[in-house]
Formats: C-alpha cells, structure tokens, sequence
C-alpha cells in the first residue's frame, strides 16, 4: 500500500464510517479548515464560538 | 507538486541586526538551479543568518540560541555593549528586511528593533512592517500593526512551518540522537507536519464546548428543580378547577348578596313605613290620654251642672220673683231702708242722694231713727227677691257654661274617639312588635351581608392566589417546556459534539498512521537516495502510538530473515490476531534487527528524515481539504558537515531535490568535499 493509496481521502473516509450526514460533514469541514486558520494565526480566539455556531447550526438544520 | 502554492525567497537585508552591519543577500534561483549556497567559516554568521528568517517573520528568542546566551538581542553586540556604557548614546536601530514571493506576488516583511538607553539600563521596541507589490508593480503601504501582520503572514508561511522547514545543525544532530531530545524533535517536527496540533486543537475545543454545554444543561436542571412538565400540567388543571369552583362561590355570593341587598332594601321600604305608624300609635297615645282627660272634664262640667241643678236656684221662676216686688210696692216704708244703713249714711259725708251731710240732713235722718222699725220684712223680702233673681241669673249663667263645657268636652271626647277610630284604622298591628322584628331582620340580613362579603373576599383571595399560581405553573410549564426543548438541543449537540470528537480522534489516528506510514515511505525513498549502503533501510518507529518516535536503521536481509522466521513461527500471526496493524507489525520486526549508526551515518539518516518531512509536507494532499500542503523552501545550515565518501556525494547530488528553494550553508572545509 503506497502513501498516495492511503491518503486518499481519509478524513472523508471516517467521517462516512461514523455515518455523518451532509450538514454534519459540512459543520465539521466548517470546524476543521477554521482551527486549521486558528492555528496557522496563531489566535484561538475564536475558535470555541465557531464550533458552538457550528454546532448549533447542524442542529438546527437536522 | 502543485506549482502555484510555492513560496521563494528573494533577498534579505540586514542592517546592524547581531553580526551584519549592512548587508543584503540575494537568492537568485532557477528551476534549474534551486539551491542558494551561503559559505562562511564556523563563525561567520551562517546560523545567524538561518535564525535571521525567523526573526524577521516573527521574531526569535536569541536565548535558545546554543552558546549565544551572552547576545540574547538583535542588535549588534559592539552597539549594544556601547549602549550599555555610554549614558549619551542615541538610540540605535537594527532591521532585518525579507522579501518572498508567494503566489506570484512579492511580500516585503522588515523587522526593525530600536535600541535605548533607560534608566540606565539598555530596553528597546520592536516595529514590524509588512507590504506587498499590486499588480501595477507598486508597493502597498505598510501594514504595521503587530496583530495583523502575524496573522497575514500566517497565511503564507506560518510559524509552525517555517520552524519546521528551518534546520540548523543543532536540530539535525538532535534527530539522529536516540534519547528524550531526537524524540521531543522528531515528534515536533511530526507533530507540525501531521497536523496533529491542529487535531489536539480541535479536541480541546470539542471538550470546551462539551463542558459549557454540560454546565448549561447543569442549571437548566436546576432552574427546572424538581417538579416535572406532567407535575405541573396536573397543578395546573387542578388551579383551573379550584377557580371555576370560585367562580361558582362568587356567583353564589353574589345571588345571594343581590338578594340580602334586595331584602335589607325591602325592610328600609317597610321600616320607613313603620315609621309613620308609629308617629301614629305616637299620636294616638296622646289622644287617648286627652280622651281620658276630656271625659274626666265631662264629669266634672257633667257633676257641677247637675249640682246647680240640685241647689234648686234653677227653680226660681220669673214670675215668683215678680209677684214678691209687686207685694212689696204696696208697703209705706221704702224696701231697704233700715236702721243699719240710717246709721250707715250718718257715718259718710255725704248723703246717698248727694248732698252734704249738714245738720238738717243728720238730724232728718236721726229722727228717722226712731220711727223706722226694728225690722223691715219689705226689705228683706226685697232683699231676697233680689237675691234670688240674682242667683238665678248666676245659676242660669252656670248652667249655660256647665253644659257649654259639658257638650265641648262631649265633643272634644267625640272628635278623639274619631281619631282614635282613624288611627286604629290604620294601625291594624302592633307597629313596634313589627319595627322590632323588622329590625331584627334588618340586623340579621346585615349580618348574613357581612358574612356573604366576608365568603366574597375570602373567596376573591383564594380565587387571586389559584390565578397567580396557575399563571406560575403555566410559566414554568412553559419553562419547563423551554427547558425540555432546550435540553433537547442541547442534548443533540452534545451528541455531535461527540461525533465531532470521535472523527477527530479517529482521524488524528488515521492520519497519524497514515503520516507515519507516508513519512517512512518518504523516508525510505530518501534513504535510499542519500545513502552509499542499499543494503539498509531506515524507518521511523513510533512507540507507544504518537508519543515517542525514533530514527532506526537497519539491515534490510536481517529484516527479512527475521520476518520469515516470525512467519514460520507463527508469531506473526498470533501478532495480527492481537490486532497489531501492518506498520506496528513492521516496527517490531525493526527495532528487533535496528543497529548502531556512524556519525556520517546519522547525519545521512537527519537529511533523509528532513527530506521525507519536506515531502511529505510539499504533497499534494488536496484530497483531505485541508490544503495543508504548500511547496516552501529548505533552509539548512551545514548539511556535508560529517558526511564522506558515497553519502557525501549522493547529498550533494540529491540535495536540490528537497525543495524547489534551498537555502544552504555550508563551511569552507565541508563544501570543498561536495566541490570536489
């Protein structure tokens, strides 16, 4: 198994195993690239009200 | 690699910045020609100059700098120290200007720290600058806010990734020095390009949020208390019912409060009747006293009539009295003249015909004496017809008054009998027996008013404080519904929150396995690139899953020998069935047959590992959206340092196959081997 083989897609690829809706897998794409611009800034300030948002917003809409 | 995410370096500038004065460095590179070679002596600045790019970025503690604690500052120590002793020195500048390109657009970063005197003693404050060329070849004005241009700058190249693209030569020996620091570096350096930061980050702010949303749910169920939805739903029907009770109470009351009203108004009606009755009975008492009094006076007139009657003074009759004075006009001696009123007149002045009384006249009279008789029967007859004539007129005149007065008071006892018939006409019944029972009524309603207004307000309170409460049971069933739909939502957050954490874990694994396994095949690939002995390989363990790594180096044929014998064993399978995975497997069998290292040989494992992290960090990895992957460039301090024969030649050959830029610095005496 090549590297290029396993990096496929696997952050998609768990989140189907734990069989994510579409608004869940949106909310945490939404999640995961803004803690990825927090940690690149450097400022996690944000970051908890983004997840609530986030969270609320997938509840919401399921 | 994708072409359009590569970051160059195009010069830097330094001005009073540690051991460079005034000096700009360009890095002119092709595609053909990618590697910048900075050569110096030990000592001439090269590290320096590798610490130069952090500092310029985002600054660098000068005190983690090995041996250079004695500078922990920017600027030019000979500055420095003759800021520190001369009390009149100005204040000293030192910058450090980098210009990049990222994206096709060229970014100009200046650092500039300015140094003083104060209070005798040397401080300093850093300004940073940050502009760009627009599209019309012009550059922007600066940015110079702190906060901003850190964050702009994390945007091309951030502090986590220029640390890792950044190797000096302590960090490359401590790769290859098995112990606490080669694994603190390794597992940095994993750790940076595996994203497992931003993993560790994202779990923290998934147990944030979890707890905040625990606590919430934590007051709501004390805020909720103890009563539950159907509790109050029950409380509440039973309030509805008690005020329709009241309601029924107040109705009630009310009839019966119209009906008192209505009685109480009735008996006034009849008190005030009563009232002219009783002035009546009033009235009639009295006229029954003057009816006693005027009857008593009847009698009275009645008695005295009849007495004069009884006297026989009414029987004297007229003629009798005439008959008496006719007998006595025939009598010579004149009725009345008697010895006693002779002498009567002789005591007075004057006669009773008027003339004086002279001698003639009492001697007249003296002689009249002695003829007059003893007694006159003419007068005394007279005397008494008169006083017959006279009673009877008296007794006349009585009787006409007795019976005057008897017929007014027959009258007067007449007309009071009349009235009295009237009034007894009108008061058919006992007024004041009636008055009394009246009024007895009268107190009775008036009490049972009382009592009614009393049940009235008593009733009213309980019917306020049924509504109050019920109006609360409604709130917090309300609440309580709030609570039920908030707890709800909030229970399905939780529930993703533990989604969310369970993917991140999951994926931090996968992805910690995966960069593992992505790093090694790197690794190997770079190994076997650099190394002069193909008979070894070299693999990157990872103890006790993410926390300890170590660079091992083995035999390739021992590996395989070992691997067959484990097959045969059946070692290998009893390994699986624990359910160990292929790489843990693999590590096994490495660290089984992992063997000592040269030092050249290590510093050719540090290069290969710094070329599988550039790789692996330079893959096009679009795949996981996360874009973390970006062509940066190498920047390397001494990498022929330690390095002979096949491995020397092989790294300087390969060397500019680890970035599309590669700043390198390198010694006199360690590049005239790659020269060669």
């Amino acid at each position: 198994m090549t590297p290029k083989n396993m990096n496929q897609n696997p952050i998609e690829d768990v989140l189907e195993e734990l069989h994510f809706t579409k608004a869940q897998k949106e909310g945490f794409w939404k999640f995961l690239n803004y803690a990825k611009t927090c940690q690149e800034t450097g400022n996690n300030k944000q970051l908890k009200s983004q997840l609530e948002e986030v969270v609320r917003d997938v509840v919401e809409k399921e | 690699m994708r072409k359009n995410n590569i970051m160059k370096i195009n010069y830097i500038k330094y001005h009073n910045y540690r051991c460079f004065k005034d000096l700009t460095v360009k890095f002119e590179t092709t595609s053909n020609k990618n590697i910048s070679l900075v050569m110096g002596v030990n000592g001439s600045g090269k590290t320096e100059m590798l610490f130069s790019f952090q500092w310029v970025l985002y600054g660098f503690n000068f005190k983690s700098m090995r041996e250079k604690e004695e500078t922990p500052y920017s600027l030019n120590s000979t500055l420095y120290h003759k800021l520190e002793v001369d009390r009149h020195a100005n204040s000293v500048d030192c910058w450090v200007e980098l210009s990049f390109t990222n994206k096709g657009t060229e970014y100009f970063m200046k650092r500039t720290e300015t140094f003083m005197r104060l209070n005798d003693k040397v401080s300093s404050k850093v300004k940073v600058e940050l502009s760009h060329t627009e599209s019309n070849g012009e550059r922007t004005i600066p940015e110079t806010n702190k906060d901003i241009v850190e964050e702009l700058l994390s945007r091309i190249i951030p502090r986590s990734i220029l640390e890792g693209i950044t190797f000096d030569g302590e960090r490359m020996k401590k790769l290859n020095i098995v112990g606490d620091q080669s694994i603190e570096t390794i597992k940095n350096v994993i750790s940076l390009v595996t994203n497992e930061k931003l993993f560790e980050l994202c779990s923290g702010e998934i147990k944030d949020v979890n707890g905040d949303i625990h606590k919430e749910k934590m007051r709501i169920n004390r805020q909720a208390g103890n009563v539950s939805a159907e509790e109050l739903e029950k409380e509440i029907v039973e309030l509805e019912g008690t005020i329709d009770d009241k309601d029924i109470n107040l109705h009630g009351i009310k009839t019966n409060q119209e009906k008192v009203a209505n009685k109480l108004a009735e008996i006034s009606i009849k008190l005030s009747e009563l009232k002219d009755a009783e002035e009546l009975e009033q009235k009639r008492k009295g006229l029954e006293k003057d009816l006693e009094r005027a009857k008593k006076n009847f009698e009275q007139t009645t008695d005295i009539f009849y007495k004069r009657l009884s006297d026989g003074y009414a029987l004297v009759t007229d003629q009798l009295v005439g008959d008496v004075k006719q007998s006595l006009e025939n009598v010579d001696i004149p009725a009345g003249l008697t010895v006693e009123a002779v002498k009567s007149i002789l005591k007075r002045p004057k006669c009773i015909c008027g003339c004086d009384m002279n001698a003639d006249v009492v001697r007249h009279l003296t002689e009249m004496l002695s003829t007059l008789p003893p007694d006159n029967i003419s007068s005394t007859l007279l005397y008494m017809a008169n006083q017959f004539e006279g009673e009877k007129k008296r007794t006349g005149n009585l009787l006409k008054d007795a019976y005057k007065a008897m017929k007014s008071n027959e009258d007067e006892v007449a007309s009071i009998k009349a009235q009295l018939a009237e009034i007894a006409q009108s008061l058919i019944t006992n007024v004041s027996e009636t008055v009394r029972e009246l009024g007895k009524e009268h107190d009775e309603q008036l009490q049972l008013k009382g009592r009614l207004l009393q049940d009235e307000e008593r009733c009213y309170r309980d019917k306020d404080k049924a509504e109050k409460r019920l109006k609360e049971a409604k709130a917090e069933l309300q609440a309580e519904s709030g609570n039920q739909e908030q707890l709800r939502v909030l229970n399905a957050q939780q529930n993703l929150l533990g989604l969310f954490k369970k993917a991140i874990e999951k994926i931090g694994e996968r992805n910690s396995e995966l960069s593992l396994l992505s790093i090694n095949d790197y690794l190997s690939k770079a190994y076997m690139l650099l190394s002069e002995d193909s008979g070894r390989s070299i693999y990157l363990c990872q103890h006790e899953k993410k926390e300890k790594y170590r660079l091992v180096t083995y035999v390739k044929s021992k590996y395989d020998d070992l691997r067959i014998r484990w097959t045969n064993s059946g070692e290998l399978r009893t390994l699986k069935d624990e359910g160990l995975s292929e790489s843990e497997i693999h590590e096994k069998l490495v660290l089984r047959v992992a063997e000592g290292k040269s030092t050249g040989q290590s510093k050719v494992n540090s290069l290969a590992f710094a070329k599988a992290i550039l790789d692996y960090s330079n893959e096009d990895r679009a795949a996981d959206k996360l874009n973390v992957s970006h062509d940066y460039p190498f920047l390397i301090d001494s990498p022929f340092t330690e390095l002979s024969g096949k491995n020397l030649e092989n790294v300087a050959q390969y060397i500019h196959t680890f970035a599309n830029q590669i700043i390198l610095m390198a010694d006199d005496k360690s590049y005239s081997g790659v020269a060669l």
